[in-house]
């Protein structure tokens, strides 16, 4: 059952394909398909909740020898946030976007996405997890290059050759802790650390792996790709991508580190992913205040919230974990919200240019008031999502006493503010260059559902913080055995 | 006795390496692929511990079905940005007519 919606995913691929020139035939479907995911996902994470772990093994191999799909809580909240996302991304690139790219096959694409995304997310074997890594890419090169940008033809192909690097790392890594131990089962490559300890050759595999993911999470220095490729990206395709993409990458780090974590650090890992986290957090923050095109401002952005993310993996505590899957909660609902928002600004507006748009607040009241929701969000005002996600990476750096990290995660709130002003500054309150469409049409009002959705999943998950945190508690458990309560 | 599979390794991947420092579209798809072949070879390397050991050519099976795939991708990536911005520098920058 947990492999359904990686078959969901393939099913609808096919039939999307099949169907592209049927145009009213096709949204529906694919809408549908994406809804059916949802609910699946859903259904995956109260059943992970209430009986823990689920496994499933492919062929019925038993488990070090087979393909195993393991989704543990980690596995079921990462598929139900990217399940929601992919709704809502759905959604906005029906309001969004013409029949040339319908014709082209991007919804196919974008299921055929959907099912790497999910398969990373349930499979419990390494080399099963880079096969899905690829399904998602070559999904994600096409989506990219699908473009009106002239400049998108260089930004996929840049996209495209750091992330097949970066896949190259992969394989040595896999083939490094092949040596180690012997098996490439998830759980049993974690069993057998425990047992006899970290070789010199678990050590290199675990580094090389550490180097490929932080490639995909797009982390200082490895994130020159997500400012080239996201704004030459269209704008709802850009949102989804923010949305999952790099959470992939850091899924995959927390399932692979958490050894690392548990046993003590013989590797010397985490005090370099401090640094590079420090280092992310500062120079994303800066990046965006230098962008005037607001996806550059956001895509910069997710560089600097990845820093935050792997802080908390790299405090190497209960706590430092806790804090790290709240914050990918949040900011997966966060990111994809906020794209959207500038997606429905380009549409009015007719430009992503801070400069060349405004007047905003006037024609637009509400969709202000949306943007500002999820802006406050990133920032970390209460009673919203980001809130609860800085104070928990907050007490964790202060309960290991890592007080450059405390240092920054307050002074980078303020840099974050200043470039969402930008954003408000620039957009909504400036008067308008030109004259602004008086109302939008019937299809481009339907965008204002997934922007609904998005912030009250935001809400939801700022005034349910014992709920989301319990979960967090749960995935920390299950990550570090070893370790009892804080 | 000189173990000839680490020297090719070596070498494969050092060609890898050189071409991918290029600018050239071709050259660094051409790269990329030859890197590719270093690394399956690397994890055939990695399964000589156990002697009769079948997983790792199942691995390279892979490894290799998808290298072709991508380099496919990767080729289809580079003749739509050849088209577009009519120079073999890869990260030449067309002006915006938008």
């Amino acid at each position: 059952m947990i492999a359904a919606p990686v078959l969901i995913s393939f099913v609808f691929a096919l039939i999307t394909l099949l169907l592209r020139r049927h145009s009213v035939g096709l949204r529906a479907v694919s809408l549908l398909g994406t809804a059916l995911s949802l609910m699946i996902a859903v259904w995956i994470l109260i059943t992970v909740w209430e009986q823990g772990p689920q496994r499933m093994q492919i062929g019925n191999w038993p488990a070090p020898f087979g393909i195993s799909f393991d989704v543990g809580m980690l596995g079921a909240l990462m598929i139900a946030g990217s399940a929601l996302v992919a709704f809502c991304g759905q959604w906005a690139m029906q309001s969004l976007l013409g029949r040339r790219w319908e014709i082209l096959g991007i919804y196919s694409l974008y299921h055929f996405l959907m099912m790497g995304v999910y398969g990373s997310f349930a499979t419990g074997d390494l080399f099963n997890l880079y096969v899905w890594f690829e399904v998602l890419l070559a999904a994600s090169f096409f989506l990219v290059a699908l473009s009106r940008h002239r400049s998108s033809a260089t930004g996929s192909f840049k996209y495209a050759v750091i992330s097949i690097l970066s896949s190259v790392a992969f394989l040595f890594g896999i083939s490094f802790v092949y040596a180690s131990v012997g098996s490439l089962d998830l759980s049993d490559i974690i069993q057998q650390q425990q047992l006899h300890g970290q070789s010199l050759s678990m050590i290199m595999g675990l580094s090389f792996l550490v180097l490929a993911f932080l490639v995909k999470a797009a982390v200082f220095p490895f994130f020159f790709w997500l400012p080239a490729s996201y704004p030459v990206t269209l704008t709802p395709v850009a949102a989804v991508f923010s949305g999952f993409l790099t959470k992939v990458g850091l899924y995959s780090l927390l399932r692979i580190l958490s050894p690392v974590v548990a046993f003590g650090d013989s590797t010397k890992l985490l005090p370099v992913m401090y640094g590079l986290a420090l280092a992310s957090m500062v120079l994303g923050v800066l990046g965006a205040l230098s962008r005037d095109n607001m996806k550059g401002i956001l895509a910069f952005h997710g560089t600097s919230q990845m820093g935050y993310i792997l802080l908390g993996l790299s405090l190497g505590g209960q706590a430092g974990i806790v804090a790290c899957v709240f914050y990918l909660l949040h900011h997966m609902m966060v990111k994809t919200n906020l794209f959207l928002s500038v997606a429905y600004m380009e549409k009015v507006g007719g430009t992503s240019m801070v400069s060349e748009s405004g007047g905003l607040w006037a024609a637009r009241p509400w969709l202000a008031g949306l943007f500002a929701m999820s802006a406050l969000s990133l920032i970390g005002v209460p009673p919203f999502s980001g809130f609860w996600a800085k104070v928990l990476t907050l007490q964790a750096a202060l309960g290991e006493q890592r007080w450059a990290g405390v240092l920054l995660c307050l002074g980078v709130s303020l840099f974050t503010l200043m470039s969402m002003l930008k954003i408000w500054n620039g957009v909504f309150w400036k008067r308008a260059p030109r004259d602004l469409p008086e109302k939008d049409s019937a299809r481009v009002r339907w965008l204002v559902v997934p922007l609904v959705i998005l912030n009250i999943s935001i809400l939801a998950i700022g005034l349910g913080y014992p709920q989301v945190r319990l979960a967090a508690e749960k995935v920390a458990q299950e990550l570090l055995p070893g370790k009892g309560a804080p | 006795m000189i173990d000839f599979l680490s020297l090719s390794i070596a070498a494969l991947v050092a060609a890898g390496v050189w071409l991918l420092l290029s600018r050239d579209w071709l050259q660094i798809i051409l790269g990329l692929s030859v890197l590719g072949h270093g690394v399956n070879l690397f994890i055939l390397k990695s399964g000589e511990a156990a002697s009769p050991d079948p997983l790792p050519q199942a691995l390279i099976l892979t490894a290799i079905v998808i290298g072709l795939g991508m380099t496919a991708v990767l080729l289809a990536l580079a003749s739509r940005g050849l088209k577009m911005s009519k120079s073999r520098d890869a990260d030449f920058l067309p002006e915006e007519t938008e």
